[in-house]
């Protein structure tokens, strides 16, 4: 297909923005996907700590005027502190090896009350604020790259940095990994199943919260917000392939490339289709995902 | 000879006597709104009991039972509408389609793990109401449908009362249905599959067809409680069938006790009283279920069904009089 070259300048400018979005899912999801990987429990209230990340993002850049640099860690302490409440009723339950449907529906219940106190403290309106903007918009023979884009890009990519080198080279990344292999060898050596559960609890919702902050500027914050979000973030591990840490980064890049994509060729309106038809056709077809995760199938 | 021994069924005899003559003159002395209550609270009984069937009893998780709701509903209106159908058949077909529906879609993604199930389930409900959103042709999208009057013959059926015994008996036969299936080979077939799929294929049967029946049942359920509720309320929109009611129906089996045959009942009464009491403030009623969800699963997962059966034994055990 030969494109006018206008068009495919736009293209390229829509594959870009796409992939913004595909970082922040990227990020998100990861989170999902510790969380998954260490404790095999689906965590539908994640969404709720990308939302309080978004307010907290939002009070201190746009009430208190605070620079990204203290922004980003006390959302991170915001996050750990959620990721810690959630974790106790959900440990409570593991500890009693209650039914995997019942810790489910358990996330979604603190999910409910954290989104519904949300909208008591902060009512539904929905807020919006600027992200950092220190970095230059770069332009490349008219192809832009705005400085939104690219504090996405870098912020994306320093956080993720920082996940795998804690999770795979320090001591406490390598228990959780054993921990998350084989729970009962771990635990004969020394590894306490309580606080590696907590621990993954708290980093899952720390990813979280960070995701809300850089979510913040590029949508709106609002108590519901929190659930449009966790469905990306699923289908991005689905189309990675559930439970692989660097599938959730390649699945959310192309999630967000091609949601854009979907949105210039359909239409916006049916953009929100793409990430529902993601999760079923591709865990219908091919629940491995792309990168190759076995999922056990009856 | 042994004096005459009050058993347990007895005494359910008696309560389920009792409750239904309540339950048949309760709309000669209530008003509209009650009566309205009483048609919303039976037709969650009828969708909670098929997601009972479905996942108090086979063990399959859905998070997108508002999808079959929607179906439902969606095809006894335009049935009604369009085509002048009656509709008691109208209903029936509804219920019919989406069980078809069900069994279809239950092939493919029933082989899944719940987590999984969970997901597509959802994802499957919600790609459904951005359909019905955005095919306004059919559905009229966010306006919703509307209900001509209703009528059999000579009978006129607006009446919120008139409904109300239609509805009635759509639950009885229903909820006796259902006694049957979770009673009959087909229950016993779930309720091992439950417990273990690879046990319950080594003795020949197919699980994936079971768990695709049972998705039907739940789905033939939810397209009657759909047909019924657009009968109700004479007006449907794709706001009656998002995630939320999903999450509702899910949480009445889980108040009321899965795979109890009355735990449907129980976590419906629940969900209603809960619902009136925080009418006028949506986020607070959202809290309730929420917490008292949380709850249930904590501290009673086997729901408000599981103490009721207590206390019935404790009873009989306690009182001498039952022993004759």
């Amino acid at each position: 297909m030969r494109l006018p070259s206008m068009e495919k300048y736009m293209l390229i400018q829509i594959t870009i923005s796409g992939l913004a979005n595909g970082c922040l899912y990227a990020l998100i999801g990861l989170g999902f996907v510790l969380i998954y990987k260490a404790t095999e429990i689906v965590n539908f209230s994640q969404g709720e700590a990308v939302m309080i990340g978004g307010y907290i993002g939002f009070w201190l850049t746009y009430l208190f005027k605070l620079s990204f640099v203290t922004v980003y860690p006390l959302a991170i302490i915001g996050g750990v502190l959620v990721g810690y409440v959630i974790s106790r009723p959900l440990w409570f339950l593991t500890n009693r090896k209650a039914p995997l449907f019942n810790i489910i529906v358990a996330t979604v219940a603190i999910g409910m009350i954290v989104r519904s106190l949300a909208r008591l403290v902060w009512s539904s309106e929905s807020r919006a604020y600027l992200g950092p903007s220190f970095l230059k918009t770069i332009t490349i023979s008219n192809i832009v790259i705005t400085s939104e884009n690219l504090f996405v890009f870098s912020i994306t990519a320093f956080f993720i940095i920082i996940f795998y080198l804690f999770f795979f080279l320090s001591k406490t990344g390598t228990s959780m990994r054993a921990s998350a292999q084989n729970p009962d060898a771990a635990s004969l050596v020394g590894i306490e199943p309580k606080k590696v559960f907590t621990l993954t609890w708290v980093i899952g919702c720390a990813l979280g919260a960070i995701g809300g902050v850089v979510y913040g500027p590029i949508a709106t914050i609002m108590p519901d917000s929190g659930f449009t979000i966790i469905i990306k973030a699923f289908a991005a591990a689905v189309l990675g392939g559930f439970g692989s840490i660097p599938g959730v980064i390649v699945g959310g890049c192309l999630l967000g490339v091609t949601e854009n994509l979907a949105g210039l060729f359909i239409g916006t309106a049916l953009k929100d289709l793409i990430s529902f038809i993601v999760i079923i056709l591709v865990l219908i077809l091919k629940p491995s995902g792309i990168l190759g995760v076995r999922i056990e199938r009856v | 000879m042994k004096g005459y021994r009050l058993t347990k069924s007895d005494i359910s005899k008696v309560l389920s006597i009792a409750s239904l003559l309540f339950l048949f003159l309760v709309p000669i002395h209530l008003g509209v709104y009650g009566i309205y209550l009483f048609n919303l609270l039976f037709i969650y009984v009828i969708i909670s009991t098929g997601l009972n069937i479905l996942t108090g009893y086979a063990g399959q998780i859905s998070f997108g039972q508002a999808g079959f709701v929607a179906i439902g509903a969606y095809t006894s209106s335009l049935l009604i509408a369009d085509f002048n159908t009656p509709f008691l058949i109208s209903i029936v077909i509804g219920g019919l389609f989406s069980s078809i529906i069900g069994f279809l879609l239950g092939f493919p993604i029933l082989r899944l793990k719940e987590i999984y199930l969970a997901m597509v389930t959802l994802a499957w409900s919600m790609i459904l109401q951005l359909l019905v959103i955005h095919m306004d042709k059919l559905t009229n999208g966010w306006d919703g449908l509307s209900l001509p009057s209703l009528t059999i013959g000579s009978v006129d059926f607006n009446q919120d009362q008139s409904i109300y015994y239609v509805i009635f008996t759509f639950t009885l036969a229903l909820l006796f249905l259902a006694r049957n299936i979770v009673s009959s080979r087909l229950g016993r077939v779930l309720a091992s599959i439950k417990d273990s799929e690879i046990a319950t294929s080594s003795l020949g049967i197919n699980v994936s067809y079971y768990k695709s029946v049972a998705f039907a049942i739940s789905a033939f359920y939810a397209g009657i409680g759909g047909g019924l509720y657009a009968v109700c309320l004479k007006f449907i929109g794709p706001d009656d069938f998002g995630l939320m009611q999903s999450i509702d129906y899910l949480l009445i089996i889980v108040i009321g006790g899965m795979g109890y045959l009355s735990g449907p009942i129980y976590g419906s009464i629940i969900i209603i009283i809960l619902g009136e009491l925080f009418r006028a403030f949506a986020t607070f009623q959202e809290l309730s279920y929420g917490i008292l969800l949380l709850f249930c699963l904590l501290f009673l997962p086997g729901g408000i069904s599981l103490i009721m059966n207590k206390a019935m034994s404790f009873i009989k055990q306690k009182s001498g009089f039952f022993d004759g």
